[in-house]
C-alpha cells in the first residue's frame, strides 16, 4: 500500500494520526450524538493547515500535493467522518474552484481566509428539484442593467449544503441567463451576512451528524458582479472540475471509514469470546476480516492512483470516478461486515461501528451517486 | 539573551515486524521520550529567541524522526550516519555525540530525552555531558532564567520530592564551554508552564522538506577512525536479546467505587504509570 508514498507523505500521515487520535477520537461519539460542530477542534485543524492543504503558501495554504490531501482526509474521516466531510468539501469544492477559476483579486480576497480556516467554505449546487441533474437548477442571478449593472440580484433555494450552518463563503450555482439552458449556469461567491442571505434549517441526518448540513436561501440578495467566478455560463465546467477533485476527497473519506471499520472489527473479534474461543478463531469471522482487509486495500490503491495522476498533471477524471464508486461501495460493505462481527453490540451506539455504518452510507450518494458515477465511467469507457 | 540550544534525539523503531529488527522508513519515528526535549527547546526559543539544532546519530532511515523535529520547529539538523557506527553502545554513542557537539560550539544548553523507548538505558544524556565536562541535571520539567543573576532555575521531581537547582548560564563569549545539559521529563508537556504539547502542522512538514535539509556527518567529519566506533570499540556488548515472556494475571479490586478507585490509583502510581 505504501509503495509509492514518500517519507514526507508518511510524516503527514503520522502527524495527522497523532492529532486525530488525541483530539478527534475522544469526541467523535459525542459530536455525532449531539449533532455538534466542534469548533474547538476545527480551529486546531485550521492552525495545523488542514483547511488549506493544497492552497499555495503565498495565500496562507500548506501547498501540499493531492496524495497528502488524500491521506489527511482519510485519517480525519477514520476518526470522525463528519469532520472529514467538513475538510473535504472546504478544501476541494469550495477553496479549489476559487484557486482554479478565480481571478487575482478574487484569490487575494477569499483564499487566505479559507486556507487558514478563518472562514469555512461551502458548495451550493443541489436544489429541491435538481440533484443528480445539476443542469435543472432554478436559482437565478440577474443583472438589472437599468438599476445597477454592477450587481446581481440572486434568488436561490439550496439544500443539503455541507458546512452550511458554519460556513461564511459559499459558491452558489445560479442561472445568469435563464433562457440559455446548461450554458446559462454560472457560479457566484456569496458571503454570509449579505442582506437576503438566509441560513436555513439544519438537516437531521442519519450520519455525518456533526456536520451542520443545512439549507441556504438567497432572497433578492444583491451581490457585486466582481463575485462572479470565471465568466457567465461557465458554471457547469466549474462544477465538473470541482467534483472531479471532490471525488478524490469523498473516496478518501470512504477509505478512512473502511479502515476504521476494519480495525474495530479486528479488535472486537479478538476480544469477544463465544464457544470458549475469541470469535476471531471462527472461520466465518476470519473470512469477513480477510474480505474487509482486501477490499480496503483495493479501494485505497485506486484512490491513491487517482491522486497521484492528478499530482503528475495527467488526466484523472475517470480514475477519480472509479475510485469514488469503488471506495464508497466498499465502505458500505466493510462497515456492514464490521457491524456483523460485533453482533448485537454493533447495532448499538456503544461501539463506533454503528456510526461508521451510518456514515458510510452517504458516500454512495453525495458528490454524485453511484449510479451517476457508473454513467460517467461507462461514457468514458465506451467513447 | 539569545539561546543556542542543541537537542540530541534518536529515531526508534515503533512497530517491529515479527522476526525482524530491521529499521526502515516504514517503522521509524522520533523517540517519544525526546519530544518533550524538543518542546522545551522550542518554548525557550519562543521566550528568549535563538536557534534549535537537532543532533542525532543513527542509520539513514533515522531521517524520519529528524524530519519530525524540523517540522516541529528545529532550525538545523545534523544526522551522524556511518556504517562503522553500527551497534555502538551508549558509551560510544556519547563519545560520538560529544565530538559532534564540540563541532557545534558555541551553545548554551544541550537537551536530551530521559530515555529511549527501544533500549531504555538513560545513559546517553549524562555520559555525553561527561564527555564535554559540563554539568547535567536529569528528568527536569521546568527551566526558567534568572536573568539578573544569569542563572537557570531548574526543577525536577525525584522520589516524591520536588527539587530545584540553580545552574550558571553561559555569560560571555570567552566562556565558550560553560553550557549545561539536561534531560527533559515527559511530564513537561503536561505542566501548564509552557502550554500544551504541539502537534506537527502541515506547514511544518512542508518546511522540513522544502528549505531545511538534514546535514549528514560521518566518522570522517568528526575525525574518528572506524575502529574507534561501532561494536568493536564498544565496552558493552549485547550477547542476548530475546523477548521477555510475560505472564498475565488479572487482579480484582474489592470495595466501594471510591475505595476501588483509590486502590487502583495507588497501584498505578506504584507501578509508575501515573503520579
Ligand atoms: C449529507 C449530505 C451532504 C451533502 N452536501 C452537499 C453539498 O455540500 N453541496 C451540494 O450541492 N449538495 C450536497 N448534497 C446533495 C447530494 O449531492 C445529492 O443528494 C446527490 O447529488 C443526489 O441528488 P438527489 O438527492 O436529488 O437524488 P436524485 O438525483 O433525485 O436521485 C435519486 C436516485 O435516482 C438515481 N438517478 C438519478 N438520475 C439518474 C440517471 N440519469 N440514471 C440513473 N439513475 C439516476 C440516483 O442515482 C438516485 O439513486 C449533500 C447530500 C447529503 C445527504
Amino acid at each position: 500500500m505504501d509503495i509509492f508514498l514518500t517519507e514526507k507523505h508518511k510524516i503527514v500521515r503520522h502527524s495527522v494520526q497523532d492529532f486525530a487520535q488525541k483530539q478527534i477520537v475522544p469526541i467523535a461519539k459525542e459530536i455525532d450524538e449531539e449533532q455538534r460542530f466542534p469548533w474547538e477542534v476545527v480551529d486546531k485543524m485550521a492552525t495545523l493547515g488542514y483547511l488549506g492543504i493544497q492552497a499555495p503558501k503565498e495565500l496562507g495554504g500548506a501547498g501540499m500535493d493531492t496524495v497528502s490531501y488524500t491521506i489527511i482526509i482519510e485519517e480525519i474521516s477514520k476518526a470522525s467522518a463528519s469532520l472529514g466531510l467538513c475538510a473535504s468539501v472546504h478544501n476541494s469544492v469550495a477553496l479549489y474552484p476559487i484557486l482554479a477559476f478565480g481571478n487575482k483579486s478574487q484569490k487575494e480576497k477569499f483564499v487566505p481566509d479559507l486556507a487558514t480556516g478563518k472562514k469555512i467554505g461551502a458548495f451550493c449546487l443541489t436544489e429541491p428539484n435538481a440533484g443528480s441533474d445539476a443542469s435543472a437548477i432554478e436559482a437565478t442571478a440577474i443583472k438589472d442593467e437599468n438599476r445597477d449593472s454592477d450587481h446581481y440580484i440572486v434568488n436561490a433555494n439550496k439544500v443539503f449544503v455541507t458546512n452550511g450552518g458554519v460556513a461564511e463563503t459559499f459558491l452558489i450555482f445560479v442561472r445568469t441567463n435563464p433562457s440559455a439552458g446548461p450554458k446559462g449556469i454560472s457560479v457566484i461567491i456569496a458571503e454570509k451576512g449579505s442582506a437576503g442571505f438566509i441560513v436555513g434549517e439544519r438537516e437531521n441526518l442519519s450520519g455525518m451528524r456533526a456536520n451542520p448540513v443545512s439549507s441556504i436561501r438567497l432572497s433578492d440578495c444583491k451581490i457585486h458582479a466582481s463575485n462572479l467566478l470565471a465568466k457567465e455560463g461557465q458554471g457547469l465546467k466549474i462544477g465538473l472540475a470541482a467534483l472531479d477533485t471532490g471525488r478524490i476527497g469523498i473516496a478518501a473519506q470512504a477509505v478512512g471509514i473502511c479502515q476504521g471499520s476494519l480495525e474495530e472489527g479486528i479488535k472486537y473479534a479478538k476480544e469477544r469470546i463465544q464457544f470458549n474461543v475469541p470469535i476471531a478463531k471462527h472461520q466465518s469471522i476470519q473470512n469477513m476480516i480477510a474480505d474487509m482487509g482486501t477490499q480496503v486495500e483495493s479501494a485505497r490503491l485506486m484512490v491513491y492512483r487517482a491522486a497521484l495522476l492528478k499530482d503528475m498533471g495527467k488526466p484523472f477524471s475517470k480514475e477519480a470516478a472509479m475510485a469514488k464508486l469503488m471506495a464508497s461501495e466498499t465502505a458500505s460493505r466493510v462497515a456492514d461486515m464490521a457491524v456483523q462481527i460485533h453482533g448485537g453490540y454493533g447495532y448499538s451506539k456503544s461501539y463506533p461501528v454503528e456510526r461508521y455504518y451510518r456514515d458510510a452510507r452517504i458516500t454512495r450518494i453525495y458528490e454524485g451517486t453511484s449510479e451517476v458515477h457508473r454513467m460517467v465511467i461507462a461514457r468514458s469507457l465506451l467513447s | 539573551m539569545k539561546l543556542n540550544i542543541i537537542a540530541c534525539v534518536k529515531s526508534v523503531i515503533n512497530n517491529m515486524l515479527p522476526g525482524s529488527n530491521r529499521n526502515t522508513l516504514e517503522n521509524m519515528e522520533l523517540n517519544p521520550f525526546d519530544k518533550p526535549a524538543i518542546e522545551m527547546a522550542l518554548s525557550l526559543i519562543k521566550e528568549h529567541k535563538g536557534t534549535l539544532t537537532v543532533l542525532s546519530m543513527g542509520p539513514k532511515s533515522a531521517t524520519f524522526g529528524i524530519h519530525q523535529t524540523i517540522a516541529m520547529g528545529a532550525d538545523r539538523a545534523v544526522l551522524i550516519c556511518d556504517p562503522a557506527l553500527k551497534e555502538s553502545d551508549t558509551y560510544i554513542t556519547a563519545k560520538v555525540l560529544g565530538k559532534a557537539l564540540k563541532k557545534l560550539e558555541p551553545f548554551d544548553i544541550v537537551l536530551f530525552g530521559t530515555r529511549s523507548s527501544d533500549s531504555d538505558t538513560g545513559h546517553v544524556g549524562p555520559q555525553t555531558a561527561q564527555m564535554l565536562d559540563i554539568p547535567f541535571i536529569g528528568n527536569i520539567h521546568s527551566l526558567t532564567a534568572d536573568q539578573m543573576k544569569n542563572r537557570w532555575i531548574v526543577e525536577r521531581k525525584a522520589d516524591g520530592y520536588l527539587e530545584a537547582f540553580e545552574v550558571d548560564a553561559k555569560n560571555s563569549k570567552e566562556q565558550k564551554n560553560s553550557s549545561v545539559a539536561f534531560s527533559v521529563s515527559s511530564s513537561f508537556g503536561d505542566s501548564n508552564t509552557f502550554g500544551r504539547p504541539s502537534f506537527i502542522s502541515l506547514y511544518g512538514v512542508e518546511r522540513a522538506f522544502a528549505d531545511k535539509n538534514i546535514e549528514f556527518w560521518d566518522n570522517q567529519t568528526l575525525g574518528l577512525k572506524p575502529e574507534e566506533t561501532g561494536l568493536i570499540a564498544s565496552p558493552t556488548k549485547i550477547v542476548a536479546w530475546n523477548k521477555e515472556k510475560r505472564s498475565k494475571a488479572c487482579q480484582f479490586i474489592d470495595g466501594t467505587y471510591d475505595q476501588k478507585a483509590e486502590q487502583l490509583a495507588q497501584k498505578l502510581s506504584e507501578a509508575g504509570f501515573v503520579g
